[in-house]
């Protein structure tokens, strides 16, 4: 009689166990996958949140200089290359700000393209800013 | 028939310390499992959220910027005060001439240009002209407004009173 019950439990025991393995390697994948999505998820938007201000710190250092990409690429420690400025604001990406004049008459404005791509050559961020030349700043 | 209750009692023993005790136990660790994977994808989820409402305001701010920029360059590009005025009335400007004792007339053109649904960005120029039949800009104001009604009398209903 004992030894009757005690095989019988075994038995139980260890399809139990089997089922059990099975069930949490399922689970566990599917939680694993769910981790990854979510660090995917946050790594993105980390590039994103670095780029957009990267981009609008190289705006506002285009518009303070009146356009000029070389006084930009100083302040930013970047290097220029036929009127384009490029530069790595962290490891995962890069800006790139290309300098175009305008179209107008008197050329009183540069027209700064810039994008933002992560390390798989995305583009991430873009925009456009106008610097405006031979303007004065009233602080009055 | 003390032989018999000590052999129940083990068999009770082993039924409950085998099958069963592990079941429980891949329950609960896939509970916590499945918990820290739903928060950390909603953590994940709310960051990115964030950042993407980070990237729409500066894109729209430098939208906003851009064409409030385009006015400036084309205000610049006039030859005198009446083509200025009348670019000033195309793009919905507000044309204002001051007079000053001292230093003669003074233009203002006011302009502002939609961030978003709550933000403006409102731009104050002033136009003196300069040597040589140049006209001089300068910028008097370049910032964003809030436009949305505010509302001062937001109460919260802690106490209930009688």
């Amino acid at each position: 009689m004992k030894k009757v019950s005690l095989n019988s439990h075994t038995g139980l025991f260890l399809i139990e166990l089997v089922i059990i393995i099975l069930f949490f390697a399922i689970s566990a994948a599917i939680c694993m996958k769910l981790f990854v999505f979510s660090y995917v998820m946050t790594e993105q938007s980390s590039d994103i949140s670095h780029a957009a201000l990267a981009a609008q710190n190289t705006a506002e250092c285009f518009k303070a200089v009146q356009g000029d990409i070389t006084k930009t690429a100083e302040l930013l420690g970047a290097a220029v290359e036929n009127n384009t400025l490029s530069y790595h604001p962290t490891d995962d990406i890069t800006l790139t700000l290309i300098a175009e004049e305008d179209t107008l008459e008197k050329n009183y404005s540069i027209i700064g393209k810039i994008h933002v791509t992560d390390n798989h050559n995305k583009i991430i961020f873009d925009m456009e800013v106008i610097a405006l030349r031979g303007i004065g700043v009233n602080t009055k | 028939m003390t032989n018999n209750l000590t052999n129940e009692r083990r068999y009770i023993s082993v039924s409950i310390s085998g099958v069963g005790g592990s079941s429980i136990i891949m329950v609960f660790a896939v509970l916590c499992l499945t918990v820290f994977a739903v928060l950390t994808l909603m953590t994940a989820k709310t960051e990115f959220d964030t950042s993407q409402r980070l990237n729409e305001s500066i894109k729209n701010y430098y939208r906003a910027d851009h064409k409030a920029s385009e006015f400036v360059a084309a205000l610049q590009n006039a030859d005198n005060i009446i083509e200025i005025q009348a670019i000033a009335n195309k793009n919905g400007a507000v044309f204002e001439a001051m007079t000053d004792t001292d230093s003669g007339i003074f233009l203002f053109v006011d302009y502002s240009v939609p961030i978003d649904e709550n933000q403006d960005l409102s731009i104050r120029l002033e136009i003196t002209p300069g040597t040589n039949t140049e006209i001089c800009i300068n910028i008097v104001k370049w910032i964003s407004v809030y436009t949305d009604e505010w509302s001062s009398e937001i109460s919260l209903n802690l106490l209930k009173q009688n």
